[in-house]
């Protein structure tokens, strides 16, 4: 059981930065390479507002800011000009540059959040964790029920859903996809900066800090549909559920290889073209 | 005329015989160094280690009338780039001794890169690595074993052991603790370099009430495992090797009552002499308190001076042998032997980190 809740923490963190990837494929059918860069962006935003004494409030609030900032800034500097295999290039250079950049001011060095927020131990029906650690599970399911409302019953969230199904079509009946598609990015990038603050007060943060949960949340993607919120969840929680059951039964040093390992099991067995 | 001839000749061979001879202005000292990445911590360390000592080298004249120049180059803590940093320094910088790096597995890169350069490594303590350079620490074997002692002395009897397997030198110091611990082993852990998330591992730990946890992993890592298991309600007293002294190791734990009950093995006494003099020009020069991997860059270079000393710089090739037949060097790190194999006779101290 308290592995199930371990496990639990760390898909919260998942699925926030998933639900990104899936977000900006299914409007533009784009991997968003830079993506996880967004949550290093957070982290390293939020890092800098705990050591100016500020509450986890103010540093997700700040992060989300210039997460989603940032991403629509990029959307709409880099990506709108382009498309297909060059689109994903340039996903890949604005996330070399993003985190060298912050090499250059920060260091490559791992930095704790100073103070720790919400870090004290507490026990619940026999689980010990603590405060952060279900907090990150009630800001998933927060932002997750926030985005579903979004998503599903306002009208830039039906304009987001008009471009994600048909362009096209959506552009003839007079809906601004251009509008669309930055706000797609600017609640993916928000969403990705919130989970980096989390990660930050529950781990360290790095300027390369993305790359490996980037590779995690691709995979979740991949796994939960390429496309579908709900599915970047399901994504999200079977790769944490395998990796603490890899963990238990084969050693936490094994864990990094399931999320490959679900990859290829899901290209092969899911079928078509992808 | 004649004697003129014979004056001159004994005075040229005086000053052959004399071992500064002044062949050379200038020595360059390659520092191949971890000064960015995960390990960023120990690298700059070392660099300003190694400037103190170039610093005082030179204020004091030099070695046999020749200046020390220190280059560097960051090995970005990254194995690659360690033996392309050792390279760098031999094919562009000239350097005619290598110091660093400060990690066993990043040693081995560097060694790799077969440069010819004579080696000096402050800090990589692998066994594996006896022989192939010359080292002013102690080895893993030493260090892992006199932690287990220092535990059967303190009455321990349940140890889990918890190793980084992409270290060697977490997997040298793991061996030597296994063999020396007089109790049970009743956990074993495995991680990996740049693990975060250690709840599961610290939760299957817990269930096996361990009253010792060794841990011979870098300061990241030991940071995160330590803070997560102390969250997670184990008590147990944590072991580690001398990797853990880093001002950052305290940082990553977090909060303060977490910084307790923490012993590691160490490379020299706060309180001796030469350390305490050490401590204070270094803290005056770079504002704030040395860790030992300064300390053991700045003996590194100092017992390379040595050696050029007692052979002359007409001689330098020479001087690794030197370094090797090295008795009783006194260092700020304590007075050490370099054997034969390039291993230093040293006996780790025992560092603790209590705050209640």
């Amino acid at each position: 059981m308290q592995e199930l809740f371990n496990s639990l923490t760390v898909g919260a963190i998942y699925a926030l930065v998933t639900v990104g990837y899936a977000m900006v494929f299914s409007v533009l059918g784009m991997i968003n390479f830079a993506h996880t860069d967004m949550m290093m962006l957070g982290g390293y935003v939020g890092y800098l507002a705990a050591g100016a004494g500020l509450p986890i409030f103010f540093q997700l609030v700040s992060a989300s800011a210039v997460g989603a900032g940032m991403s629509v800034f990029v959307e709409k500097a880099v990506y709108r000009r382009l498309s297909g295999l060059k689109l994903m290039t340039a996903g890949i250079a604005v996330s070399v540059i993003l985190e060298y950049t912050i090499m250059l001011i920060f260091t490559a060095e791992p930095r704790a959040y100073i103070p720790l927020a919400l870090s004290d131990t507490v026990r619940i029906a026999g689980l010990k964790t603590t405060q952060l650690r279900l907090f990150a599970v009630a800001a998933a399911v927060l932002m997750f029920t926030v985005l579903a409302f979004l998503i599903l019953k306002t009208k830039t969230g039906l304009h987001i859903r008009a471009a994600a199904q048909d362009s096209l079509g959506a552009k003839a009946v007079g809906i601004d996809c251009g509008r669309a598609v930055s706000a797609t990015f600017a609640i993916g990038g928000a969403a990705a900066a919130i989970a980096g603050v989390i990660y930050g007060n529950l781990y360290v943060i790095t300027p390369l800090m993305g790359s490996t949960v980037g590779i995690k949340a691709f995979v979740c993607t991949v796994a939960g549909g390429k496309g579908s919120l709900w599915g970047a969840v399901i994504g999200a929680l079977l790769l944490s559920v395998s990796e603490t059951a890899v963990s238990v039964f084969l050693g936490s040093g094994y864990k990094d290889a399931v999320s490959f390992v679900i990859l290829i099991a899901v290209l092969l067995f899911k079928g078509g073209k992808g | 005329m004649k004697k003129a001839v014979i004056a001159l000749l004994v005075v040229i061979i005086a000053l052959n015989i004399t071992s500064c001879n002044n062949k050379s202005s200038e020595i360059v000292i390659g520092l191949n160094y971890e000064g960015s990445g995960t390990l960023s911590s120990y690298g700059r360390a070392m660099l300003n280690g190694a400037r103190l000592a170039v610093e005082k080298i030179n204020s004091a004249g030099g070695v046999c009338g020749a200046t020390l120049r220190l280059e560097s180059a960051d090995n970005r803590s990254i194995g690659a780039d360690s033996a392309a940093a050792v390279l760098y320094l031999k094919s562009v910088k000239k350097a005619d001794v290598i110091i660093g790096p400060a990690t066993s597995t990043l040693a081995k890169a560097a060694l790799s890169a077969d440069a010819g350069l004579t080696m000096i490594t402050p800090s990589a303590t692998s066994d594996e690595l006896s022989g192939k350079l010359v080292r002013v620490c102690f080895a893993d074997s030493v260090q892992g074993s006199a932690m287990a002692k220092w535990a059967n002395d303190k009455g321990f009897r349940r140890a889990a052991v918890i190793t980084d397997m992409s270290s060697d030198y977490s997997f040298g110091c793991a061996k030597a603790f296994r063999e020396a611990f007089s109790g049970e082993i009743v956990f074993e852990g495995r991680f990996f370099s740049g693990d975060t998330d250690f709840s599961t591992l610290v939760t299957e730990m817990s269930r096996t009430l361990p009253d010792c946890v060794y841990l011979p992993a870098y300061y990241t890592e030991a940071g995160l495992i330590i803070r997560q298991s102390r969250e997670q309600g184990i008590d147990a007293r944590f072991l580690g090797g001398d990797a853990m002294d880093s001002p950052k190791l305290p940082e990553i734990i977090g909060k303060r009552e977490y910084i307790n009950g923490i012993t590691y093995t160490d490379h020299f006494s706060l309180d001796s002499p030469e350390y305490v003099k050490f401590s204070q020009n270094y803290l005056k020069r770079f504002g704030e308190a040395p860790p030992a991997y300064a300390a053991l860059a700045y003996d590194s270079v100092m017992l390379y001076c040595n050696a050029v000393e007692k052979i002359g710089l007409n001689d330098i090739q020479n001087v690794e042998n030197t370094m090797r037949n090295t008795f009783c060097f006194n260092g700020v790190t304590g007075t050490m032997t370099i054997k034969e194999n390039g291993d230093c006779d040293k006996q780790p101290v025992f560092m603790s980190l209590d705050t209640n």
